[in-house]
């Protein structure tokens, strides 16, 4: 009987406490660090900001040390150089890209039909963030790609093929354009879209601009219909506006500890890891360029602009200079000059000659405008942009677009393309050619069941737009 | 008259029971006098029994057909006594050295040894004491089996990690739990990060200290490990990795004083050797493959890291005149003073020690300290039958440490990186090693002159401490009593870094200062209750239940100011860039438990436990059922029951378990959230928020998980203890079979799901070995005794499963050229780096430039956990002359010596400037035809290319055996001799030396060090590590 007693007391007293157990852990589940929710104008940031480091960062740098811009001296910056490019080197940058494409689909559903401003910038942004993927990885996941939270299912994202991704980044640009021509909005961007303030102007030419770029990157696989097509993109962004730099599309840095322009933030953490390059630097002593002392620091002497030889690791040469490599610099995206060398590059090969010169000439003295703050001289202005329908050429065009677009990451898919200006490989190499992509990362190797098998390991094998 | 009355009845019913049985009462006392609370008293052959009440003392019925009685005290020989003609029999209890050792257990509950089914090793406090180690945790190296001890550096205050028995999850604590006097006691390492940090800090920074830092090594009376979870019924989830008992020194009868004081004098003990023959520059160490001529000089170039420049010497260069030796010019002797004092009060009820200690460590790096004050207060009393114990402790522990690591303001990098030529006193300003203006005196500009940034970088914190803890237990009956205890440890640990204007680690070298305060606040209770059923014959049983409420919170406050006005001015408002963040952590855990003990004949021993936890870090299901994990051990005293004679074997035990424990995830894991990102593709500090003013929040990298389970470790022990020749050899072996399922993972997915990983139950992890331990006492005489002790321990982890399709998990974000994994058929935190590319038969396969070719795929390079340790202490008394050493060997046990690796591409290593005067052929077999490689290669591209850490280089080269063998301590102390002095009862003086002598293949510093330090669940890089030191230490014991 006591032991009946015993146990009825004991099980009375596990019951009472599991009851209360359960809820001594109660309300301690959720973290006061993190929010559960985010908005448009919160994403909207976020993925600009993500934009930036992507195409100022890392990527940007690999294209100038990949077109001989600059030189990679030291340490991991040797190693890219020599075309030491392995599979774990660029996993943080593709997952920062497709964090980014995500936040995408995540202000592209949170703005809805309700917000088609903010809907439209995260088209235009998920299309900017899409295109370097694509661009330096060839097939990538697109279509099943940043739906991880819907679950299991979705771990393991299919890799679409470039050709389709080029299609569906047109689409994202064409349905921005509908989003922005949608005056019915219950919020709109403002101080929160650091890159127009929410002027949908600016936004809608650079959708044009953008979808002027895409076409003609197109050009080894359809010269006569990339090229009308840009034409028309950028007659349309003409149309919306554009008529200078006052539109471009540009990475903001504020200069604080934390929004330093990446070129400079990397002098400043990673001195003497890549200096100018001596075909760049000797490029523009050759033609006297006005814009030398602005994209270059004298040497360690303190008096000439000299660049690193192909091969070498001299650190004493040249740095990239305060125009782009201040702490505020912007660092341009998509641009008015861009622009004019795409349609002129486009009038080329479409066999309008007059308007490839008048486009040539006109973003070079655009240019040299933006960035000197003056004119180009009569001298220069004579050498170099005044091209005339007869004395035009893919090769002026080209190099002219490879000086403009310096530390810009358009410059190595303008490289691939056209394969001007004619760049030896560094003798140094791992590979005997220039690399043309990069590995498949080894994240995606590791966990993703349907990356490529084998993996690509060969950064000389060119994308579907480059074959 | 009442009294009268109630006398009468008494005797009249005494009178009427005479007939069947009698009474007997007496008091149960120790050899030295102590009463004996709560001992056991029973019949022989009848189911009566009592215990000893408050004062000893016992009253028990006889029946008339008995006449023995069973005395039985833990920890003291049972005796039994025939009833003579008295009714008084009052029993002294002797101890029994052999059979019977008392053992603290979870909850406080003394057992005797002989009764636990589970490995456990007493270490006494005396042991750790006499280490030498200002940190307590590091004072157990070498002296238990199952446990690894890894230091992080001889820097004050740096970490010391402890495992047991190895590894047992991915992602949460590895580490055993700490226990002092039954309160949970926090032992964590954590680092100062800033919110928009985006890198592992472990990697740079300072090393930061374990919080067992704050006790004091003297106060600790004994510490047993517990090296299973069989504790975890009583402990709850963290026990899992066992537990160290930690108990501190309790009051006597009477009144003592104990004063200890001592002076230690710290040197490195080990550096990486340095060349000295060639100055700053580059292009030295060419070769010409058409003229074979070497050469071994470059040209003398300012401001490069590199050393392969002129010959040291060479005419017309001035700034490559002289060698230095800076490494044996920038450290210096550190000094450690020790003083205690303690003061211990008792009477027979109440009994109180109250100490204080201080330490004071002046380190081996200029500029750094540690300053440690601590009071302890131990009280127990007892009145009636109610026992009260309670302790209270406070500490303040301050210290000043350097920067460390992957660090351009780190004190190793800049000084091994440093050129020969270079003198780092040789600055003109006024302390040699800055500049006329105050600035940094460097041979490259990016890197910090390290005692500039030693004086001008330094961390300050200072930790104030408090613990406590009450405990109630009454006793209702001999056969219930109810205990009640409610612990607080909490802390407040402020710490300030600052960096002077110029200095490099910063982003950029505009000034920095920022102040984190971490609080931490633990309250712990239990309600228990023991209760001691009479079953009759030979059983005895203990059944025990109860409830614990446990919850912890952490508190992160850091704030951080860059671009300061004032140079040398220190304070956030003389900074223009702000940043501060935020973070707390706070978890809760719920458990009920039961225990019963049940003992048969003084020789058969079962226990079996159970516990049901509810912890709010689960999902909403688990939270509401909680989750429950049971154990069981039995223990056979074969020599009771066989009877064998005890002269040879004398005392025999085989015992085996079987224990379950669950464990929690780690808080806010089942939530996906959003958070504001830093973006960084690695080389600068990024991108973060706010950002111009802008605030965003985006999605999480991870994902949450609303079906979280617990971890669960079940281990397997058998082992057996075996005393032989009256406790000339005592030997006990152990062998286990440690399993972990459902492993929390965080288990990486493809980045372009728009996450990296989620977190799950999918990982597997074994660990099984051997532990081993002798006692030998070869020579016991009065005035001569040599003992030795002997541990071995070998534990084998393999990593048996991750999630499905992952083969490998990176467990810490670490070095872009190397990472510690998780790999399945390999041990957990495996070195995971670039390797050689191999053909068929093993050879290397060589580039056209004589370079061997790196396999496209990263794999496994090494383990950092040793195949087996050992510690051996032989110790010899001699007429009052005690000498002790320790030798401590561990075999195997990889590091990544990336700091040599560095070095020999910069050219200042030994190797790099000896053997810059030839060419080097890498043997292998050439890439593009397969026969023998005949490319020689220059000394540069030997140095950087093949065992340097060029790009072309893999990092399999790097990976260095960590094995040694070392005199961890020795002591030479005599106890002088006293004359009959009414005061002073025992005066000893002492010298202790750590460390003394070293012998390891590895080159660099210490083979025990950690870049990543406890506070991380990887280990194995050397990445610019500080030094380790060996310790002279002269000290003084004096007890009245």
């Amino acid at each position: 009987m006591k032991n009946y007693i015993k146990t009825g007391l004991l099980a009375i007293l596990l019951a009472v406490g599991g009851y209360s157990c359960s809820n001594y852990v109660d309300g301690y589940e959720v973290s006061p660090n993190d929010p559960q929710q985010s908005n448009p104008a919160l994403l909207t940031t976020v993925i600009e900001v993500a934009t930036f480091s992507h195409y100022s960062g890392q990527f940007a740098r690999y294209a100038a040390m990949m077109t001989q811009h600059c030189m990679g001296v030291q340490a991991q910056y040797e190693d890219i150089a020599n075309y030491n490019i392995r599979e774990g080197d660029n996993v943080n940058e593709w997952a920062s890209h497709y964090s980014a494409i995500n936040d995408c689909n995540t202000l592209i559903d949170l703005a809805g039909d309700a917000n088609p401003h903010y809907r439209g910038i995260g088209r235009v942004l998920k299309a900017m963030n899409l295109a370097i993927t694509t661009d330096l990885w060839g097939d990538v996941p697109n279509r099943q790609a940043a739906l991880g939270l819907q679950g299991e299912a979705f771990y393991n994202p299919v890799y679409d093929n470039q050709e389709s991704i080029y299609l569906d980044m047109q689409n994202l640009l064409d349905n921005a354009l509908v989003d922005f021509a949608n005056a019915n909005n219950v919020v709109l961007p403002g101080s929160d879209d650091l890159i127009f303030g929410g002027d949908i102007s600016n936004w809608i030419i650079t959708a044009h601009v953008l979808k002027a770029r895409y076409a003609n990157r197109l050009s080894k696989k359809d010269a006569a219909g990339s090229a009308t097509a840009a034409l028309g993109h950028i007659d349309a962004a003409i149309a919306a506006g554009m008529t200078g730099p006052s539109s471009d599309c540009n990475a903001i840095f504020p200069g604080d500890g934390n929004s330093l322009n990446q070129w400079y933030a990397f002098e400043a953490n990673r001195a003497d890891y890549i200096q100018m390059g001596e075909g760049f630097i000797n490029l523009l002593l050759n033609i006297n360029d006005p814009r030398l002392p602005f994209y270059a620091t004298p040497d360690s002497g303190g008096v000439i602009y000299r660049g690193t030889p192909l091969g070498s690791i001299d650190a004493t040469t040249s740095d990239v200079g305060a125009y782009f490599a201040s702490p505020t610099s912007n660092a341009p995206m998509v641009t008015f000059v861009e622009a004019k060398f795409i349609e002129a590059e486009a009038a080329f090969r479409a066999g309008q000659l007059p308007r490839a010169a008048q486009a040539h000439n006109d973003a070079i003295k655009a240019h040299i405008l933006q960035v000197t703050g003056a004119p180009a001289d009569v001298a220069y202005e004579i050498a170099q942009a005044s091209e005339t329908a007869g004395s035009i050429s893919l090769e002026k065009i080209m190099t002219h677009k490879y000086v403009a677009l310096f530390t810009q990451f358009e410059v190595y898919n303008d490289w691939r393309r056209t394969n001007i200006p004619a760049l030896t490989p560094n003798p140094n190499g791992e590979t005997t050619a220039i690399p043309r992509r990069l590995p498949t990362p080894q994240t995606e190797r590791l966990y993703n069941e349907n990356a490529p098998n084998p993996v690509i390991s060969d950064i000389t094998l060119p994308v579907w737009w480059d074959m | 008259m009442k009294r009268l009355f109630t006398a009468f009845l008494l005797v009249l019913l005494s009178a009427g029971m005479a007939l069947a049985q009698r009474t007997i009462t007496g008091v149960l006392t120790s050899e030295d006098g102590e009463t004996l609370v709560g001992a056991t008293v029973k019949v022989k052959d009848a189911q009566v029994g009592t215990r000893t009440d408050n004062d000893g003392r016992y009253t028990i019925t006889v029946p008339a057909e008995n006449n023995t009685l069973v005395f039985s005290y833990t920890g003291l020989a049972t005796q039994e006594v025939a009833l003579g003609v008295e009714n008084v029999l009052d029993v002294v209890m002797a101890t029994n050295a052999v059979l019977s050792e008392a053992v603290v257990t979870a909850l406080g509950i003394t057992r005797e040894e002989r009764s636990l089914g589970y490995g456990i090793t007493e270490v006494d406090g005396k042991a750790i004491a006499g280490s030498g180690e200002v940190n307590a945790i590091q004072g157990l190296a070498g002296k238990s089996s199952g446990v690894q001890v890894i230091g992080s550096g001889g820097t004050p205050g740096a970490s010391s990690k402890i495992l047991i028995r190895g590894n047992k999850s991915f992602t949460g604590e590895n580490q055993p739990l700490m226990v002092v006097d039954g309160m949970p006691y926090d032992n964590q390492t954590n680092g100062s990060v800033a919110g928009d940090y985006p890198f592992n800090a472990n990697l740079s920074g300072v090393n930061n200290s374990n919080r067992a830092l704050d006790l004091n090594p003297t106060d600790i009376e004994s510490v047993n490990v517990l090296k299973g979870p069989a504790a975890a019924a009583l402990y709850g989830s963290r026990a899992a990795n066992g537990v160290l008992i930690i108990t501190t020194k309790k009051g006597r009868r009477g009144v003592g004083v104990e004063f200890s004081s001592s002076v230690g004098f710290d040197q490195v003990n080990k550096l990486p050797e340095m060349q000295m023959e060639y100055g700053q520059g580059t292009g030295g160490g060419a070769y010409n493959a058409a003229t074979g001529v070497v050469t071994p000089e470059g040209n003398y170039v300012f401001n490069t890291p590199l050393s392969w420049g002129p010959r040291i010497g060479t005419p017309g260069v001035p700034e490559v005149a002289n060698s230095f030796d800076n490494l044996d010019a920038y450290f210096e002797t550190g000094i450690t003073w020790n003083n205690n004092i303690s003061v211990s009060m008792g009477n027979d009820n109440t009994r109180v020690r109250l100490s204080y200690g201080n330490t004071n460590q002046e380190g081996i790096v200029p500029n750094t300290e540690l300053k440690r004050n601590s009071f302890r207060l131990n009280t127990e009393s007892t009145y009636g039958r109610f026992k009260l114990l309670g302790t209270a402790a406070y500490a303040n522990t301050r210290d000043t440490k350097a920067q460390n690591g992957s660090n351009l303001s780190g004190v190793m990098l800049g000084l091994t990186r440093m050129p020969p030529s270079f003198n780092i006193n040789g600055g003109e300003g006024p302390n040699g090693y800055d500049n006329p203006d105050g600035s940094s005196y460097t041979y490259f500009s990016i890197y910090d002159n390290p005692l500039w940034s030693a004086y001008n970088n330094p961390l300050t914190g200072e930790v104030n401490r408090l613990t406590g803890n009450i405990m109630g237990t009454y006793t209702f009956t001999e056969w219930l009593d109810v205990s009640a205890r409610i612990g607080v440890d909490q802390y407040t640990d402020e710490r300030k870094q600052v960096f002077a204007i110029g200095a490099n680690d910063p982003p950029a070298p505009v000034g920095e200062v920022w102040e984190n305060t971490k609080t931490r606040l633990e309250v712990n209770t239990d309600i228990f209750a023991n209760v001691y059923p009479t079953l009759g014959g030979k059983f005895d049983l203990r059944v025990t239940g109860g409830v614990n409420l446990n919850s912890r919170k952490d508190e992160d406050l850091f704030a951080r100011g860059r671009n300061l006005a004032v140079p040398g001015f220190y304070n956030l408002g003389n900074a223009s860039d702000l940043y501060t963040s935020q973070a707390t952590t706070e978890q809760r855990i719920a458990g009920i438990f039961a225990n019963a003990a049940l003992a048969w004949d003084n020789q058969l021993y079962l226990e079996l436990t159970g516990r049901n936890d509810w912890a709010s870090t689960f999902g909403e299901d688990l939270r509401e059922s909680g989750y429950f994990y049971p154990s069981a051990s039995l223990a056979w005293v074969f020599t009771e029951g066989l009877g064998l004679d005890d002269r040879v074997l004398s005392f025999g035990k085989v015992r085996a378990s079987v224990a379950q424990a669950g464990r929690e995830p780690i808080p806010y894991a089942t939530i996906t959230y959003f958070t504001s990102p830093f973006v960084t593709d690695g080389f600068t500090d990024g991108l973060g928020f706010p950002y111009g003013g802008q605030n965003g929040f985006g999605y999480s990298q991870t994902l949450g998980n609303q079906n979280l389970e617990p971890e669960i470790n079940t281990t397997y022990e058998v082992g057996a203890n075996l005393i032989f020749f009256k406790d000339r050899i005592d030997l006990d072996v152990n062998w286990y079979l440690n399993k972990n399922t459902n492993l929390l993972v965080f288990r990486p997915i493809a980045a372009s799901t728009g996450y990296e990983q989620i977190f799950q139950n999918f990982g597997e992890m074994e660990n099984r070995g051997w532990e081993i331990e002798l006692g030998l006492k070869p020579i016991v005489k009065k005035n001569f005794q040599w003992m030795i002790n002997a541990n071995f321990t070998r534990n084998e982890n393999e990593v048996t499963q991750l999630a499905p399709g992952v083969d490998e998990i990176d467990i810490e974000a670490a070095f872009a050229s190397i990472g510690s994994f998780a790999i399945v058929g390999q041990p957990y935190g495996a070195l995971y780096a670039t390797r050689w590319l191999r053909n068929d038969q093993g050879q290397l396969v060589i580039r056209p430039n004589g370079i061997p070719a790196i396999d496209p795929l990263r794999g496994n390079v090494g383990n950092p956990y040793p195949d087996w340790t050992m510690g051996i202490t032989n110790a010899f008394s001699f007429y009052g002359v005690t000498i002790s050493g320790l030798l401590d060997i561990r075999e195997g046990g990889d590091l990544w010596n990336g700091t040599l690796a560095r070095l020999n591409r910069f050219g200042t290593t030994k190797a790099s400037g000896d053997g810059r005067d030839q060419s080097y052929l890498i043997e292998g077999v050439k890439q593009s035809d397969g026969t023998p490689n005949d490319v020689r290669i220059s000394a540069n591209s030997y140095f950087s290319n093949y065992v340097g850490d060029s790009g072309s280089a893999a990092v399999e080269q790097t990976i260095q055996d960590g094995s040694w063998v070392r005199l961890r301590e020795l002591t030479v102390g005599y106890d002088l001799p006293i004359p009959k002095n009414k005061y002073l009862y025992r005066a000893n003086i002492y010298f202790t030396g750590r460390n003394l002598w070293l012998s390891t293949d590895y080159e660099g510093v210490d083979p025990e060090t950690s870049l990543t330090g406890a506070g991380s669940n990887v280990g194995g890089f050397d990445y610019f590590n500080m030094p380790s030191t060996k310790s002279f230490i002269f000290g003084l014991n004096l007890g009245f």
